[in-house]
């Protein structure tokens, strides 16, 4: 991974082009779920969603992904409500920010 | 396994014309049965034998068609890991068919439709884990020949758990799809994936 221009580009396995547009969805879809929750106070679904992005971010090449969804996971046991939104913010701007290319 | 054979597919699995092989056929030399529209179907097992008299070598695409087709249960409550043992699956052999469950208790509904040949079983689920969905296909003899592979965050109890429940490798997650499509070739061929990371039981 090398990042300039405020691009972070990734170059990921091109079996997996037609399947990742749906994981970034679903990322997408992840960080909104993530805000919902801590405005609920519902960190058991937090930590759901940060187990699934630490089991599929290397997954999808996308170990970034992996590491955060294992801090998110630990934040939410901890219900630390700071970590959990830093930790969205950073999900939001990777995904803002990544640049792919399918080698 | 497809059991018969039309005259054009015969043709072409042999890389002949259609009139050799009726040719075959009128010269008795491949047996065939007739339908009751007056169409040759041909046995797999008389066109095999048929080429091996001739020592006519089974071609790759005839050979693939006699590849038995393998049933495939994932369970796992994360669609993107599904579509991506879809995936890696998918590469190891077109003949395979798959069944996705996101839950225990789908799997269980699932595997009271059909009996896989292979199960790609997350521990982490909604409702009913994984372990009780191993100890299921552990205790009917109906899944004696069904393959386990547990799929899990890597975890020494919960792996050693799984394998002492009946799962016959565990691979930890987050996997690549090489892993999995290599794990998976592996257990079909009976032989231990050590060299993958995980551990067989």
């Amino acid at each position: 991974m090398s990042q300039s221009n405020s691009k972070t580009a990734v170059k990921v396995d091109r079996e997996l082009k037609d399947l990742m547009p749906d994981f970034l969805k679903r990322r997408v879809e992840d960080v909104v779920a993530i805000f919902y929750a801590l405005e609920e106070g519902n960190f058991e679904t937090i930590e759901a969603v940060g187990h699934q992005i630490k089991g599929s971010g290397t997954a999808y090449g996308l170990p970034e992904l992996t590491a955060i969804g294992a801090l998110l996971e630990i934040e939410a046991r901890g219900q630390n409500k700071e970590a959990i939104a830093s930790l969205a913010k950073q999900i939001s701007d990777y995904l803002d920010t990544l640049e792919i290319t399918f080698k | 396994m497809q059991r018969f054979y039309s005259t054009s597919q015969a043709a072409k699995f042999c890389q002949v014309s259609k009139s050799s092989v009726l040719r075959w056929i009128q010269e008795g030399r491949l047996k065939a049965a007739t339908t009751l529209g007056g169409h040759n179907r041909i046995q797999a097992e008389h066109l095999i034998n048929f080429l091996n008299e001739l020592g006519i070598p089974a071609f790759e695409m005839f050979q693939q068609t006699f590849v038995p087709v393998k049933h495939v249960l994932i369970v796992d409550d994360d669609p993107d890991i599904c579509a991506l043992v879809k995936k890696g699956l998918s590469r190891l052999s077109a003949k395979m068919e798959f069944q996705i469950a996101h839950d225990g208790l789908q799997a269980g509904w699932k595997l009271s439709k059909f009996v896989p040949d292979l199960v790609v079983l997350d521990l982490h689920l909604p409702q009913v884990d994984g372990y009780q969905v191993c100890k299921l296909l552990r205790s009917e003899p109906t899944f004696k020949n069904t393959k386990i592979l547990a799929i899990s965050t890597y975890d020494q109890v919960k792996k050693e758990k799984i394998l002492g429940l009946g799962a016959d490798y565990f691979l930890s997650k987050p996997f690549k799809l090489q892993d999995i499509e290599e794990t998976v070739r592996l257990l079909f061929e009976e032989k231990k994936p050590n060299s993958i990371r995980g551990e067989a039981a």
